[in-house]
């Protein structure tokens, strides 16, 4: 499990991708917290610090777009090319995917921990809270992505959906986080009319509760449910490859 | 002792029936041969046993247990299709592969495997620039490591060059010796014949014969070829020879001091020789050819 931990940890950071992905991160976040500093009405920030805002819109924006589009290949590919058998003959089949997850989140782990002591190294403060917040965060985005690269087979299909999805998610994300949970709606329209068209009501507080960023509005432990979240995506990735022909 | 056991193992593909249950057992020490035609499934057995695939009914224990996971630390698989990556060297994939396996052999064991089945000299290439032959050996490799109990290949030596191939099959022949288990697949039948211990031939998903060469050769061969090496004879003789013999064989021929005589039964041999020797033809030799693989595996 720690020889496919640390392999797709160190060919993620090997790779020119992920140093860009953290040189974005850490550029852009002192570009816009530049240009949140200048602002007349710094009050209305409170006493929020403007890296901490602009690396948490960051992560939320770009953490699925460059989760999916560094990683959507990474079960996939393999089963594509059929390397998959020689791992799959050597360990069970668990560590196979428990390994992957582990060594792209290691990676994760790593870019959010390197952008945030930069970050605090001139906020002169670090933020624990939003740390561990983001962190809960790319634990979904690497369940999401492992889920991913084993519904679509093909490399090719994920790639392109991973992209379309990096996109849609946070918009989306944004949208649903915005909709007030309607309670009698939510009680009272199911048991009177179960009919499919109404039941469509239902769908942005699925997406509310099922993605991570409905969670991020609490200050509190509420914001590790995306980490648990992203553990229930490998945990069902497990039991399903547990049974897949190779 | 038992290493392999497999019941009524069966695999469907949608609702197509592709192995119709197997059952047979592979005991310690053994080269078990397991051939068919192409398609017949036996690629698709070695994946259930290897844990490739999972099996739609039956199951199969190896070194007694079900759960594969337990064993896959014992056992060596070439499967018959699988890819490498393509950036890394022979000697890169093993050094993975056996952290994969949890093992940690040192660099020296690892040139050694490579050497073992004759990929010396290409330890630090890549892959990619390795040819078709060059694979399958690499195939062979990386299931030797950790030296495993049991070894599943699926076809090992084919599309290898004679030489490579006596190679592999040596190395086959001595892992046995060590008590080591394999059950290969091959297409070779003179290989097979060679140096696999029983044989199981599979056909449209079923095992149809099954046993030692020589329990295979005693119960399908009905007819017999038996060759009598005899003086120099004239012409007249083997006309009168063919006569005399034409109650008891199938058919007779005659080329240069040996006759051929087909017979149903191998009980018919002496009184041949009896009938010749009434004749005073001088008989230097009688043997017995016994019916070849490829005869049993054509019937
Ligand atoms: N994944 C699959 N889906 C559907 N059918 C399959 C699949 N894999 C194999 N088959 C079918 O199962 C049958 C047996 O295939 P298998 O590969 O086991 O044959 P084989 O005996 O190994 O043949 P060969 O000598 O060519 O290697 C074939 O008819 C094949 O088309
Ligand atoms: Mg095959």
């Amino acid at each position: 499990m720690y020889t496919l931990m640390w392999r797709e940890f160190f060919s993620l950071l090997k790779s020119f991708k992920s140093i860009a992905v953290v040189a974005f991160f850490i550029l852009v976040t002192f570009i816009i917290s530049r240009f949140l500093g200048k602002l007349p009405y710094q009050f209305a920030l409170g006493n929020t610090s403007p890296f901490l805002l602009s690396i948490r819109f960051l992560v939320g924006a770009f953490g699925f777009l460059f989760g999916l589009a560094l990683s959507h290949d990474i079960l996939n590919r393999e089963m594509e090319s059929q390397t998959i058998r020689y791992l799959v003959t050597k360990t069970p089949r668990i560590n196979l995917i428990a390994g992957k997850s582990l060594g792209i989140y290691l990676f994760w782990i790593f870019s959010v921990t390197v952008s945030f002591i930069i970050i605090s190294y001139y906020a002169k403060s670090f933020f624990l809270f939003s740390y561990i917040q983001l962190l809960s965060f790319m634990a979904y985005v690497v369940g999401f992505t492992i889920m991913l690269s084993f519904f679509i087979k093909k490399t090719t299909y994920s790639m392109f959906i991973s992209v379309i999805l990096g996109i849609l998610i946070p918009a989306l994300g944004a949208y649903v986080t915005a909709i007030k949970i309607d309670w009698d709606t939510l009680i009272f329209t199911l048991p009177v009319n179960n009919e499919t068209g109404n039941l469509l009501v239902f769908i942005p507080y699925f997406l509310k509760f099922i993605l991570p960023y409905y969670y991020f509005s609490f200050d509190s432990a509420l914001s590790l449910i995306p980490f648990f979240l992203g553990v229930l995506f490998i945990i069902l990735v497990i039991i399903l490859f547990k049974r897949s022909d190779l | 002792m038992k290493v392999i056991e497999v019941k009524n193992l069966k695999k469907k593909f949608g609702d197509k029936l592709i192995v119709k249950g197997l059952t047979f057992d592979v005991y310690e020490g053994e080269i078990f041969g397991f051939i068919g035609r192409n398609g017949a499934g036996k690629s698709t057995t070695v994946n259930m046993l290897t844990g490739i695939s999972y099996p739609s009914e039956g199951n199969c224990h190896i070194l007694g247990q079900e759960n594969i996971d337990l064993v896959k630390k014992d056992i060596g698989v070439m499967p018959d299709a699988a890819n490498y990556y393509y950036e890394m060297t022979a000697l890169e994939h093993l050094k993975f592969f056996a952290g994969v396996k949890k093992i940690k052999p040192t660099t020296i064991e690892l040139m050694n495997i490579l050497k073992a089945v004759g990929l010396e000299g290409n330890e630090r290439k890549k892959v990619k620039a390795f040819s078709f032959g060059m694979k399958k050996k690499l195939g062979v490799a990386q299931a030797l490591i950790g030296n495993p109990k049991v070894l599943f290949l699926d076809e090992p030596t084919s599309g290898l060059d004679i030489q490579s191939s006596l190679e592999i099959q040596q190395l086959i022949l001595d892992m046995a010796k060590e008590k080591r288990t394999i059950f290969m697949t091959s297409h070779n039948l003179a290989e097979v014949e060679k140096i696999c211990s029983r044989i199981a031939i599979i056909e449209d998903g079923v095992i149809n014969k099954y046993g030692s060469m020589e329990d295979l050769q005693k119960k399908y061969t009905n007819e017999q070829l038996v060759s009598i090496e005899l003086g120099q004879i004239p012409q007249n003789i083997v006309e009168k020879m063919t006569e005399i013999l034409s109650p008891f064989v199938i058919e007779t021929h005659y080329k240069e001091g040996y006759l051929y005589c087909r017979i149903e039964d191998r009980n018919l041999t002496p009184k041949i020789i009896f009938a010749l020797s009434k004749e005073e033809i001088e008989i230097f030799e009688v043997k017995q050819e016994k019916a070849t693989l490829e005869e049993i595996f054509l019937k």
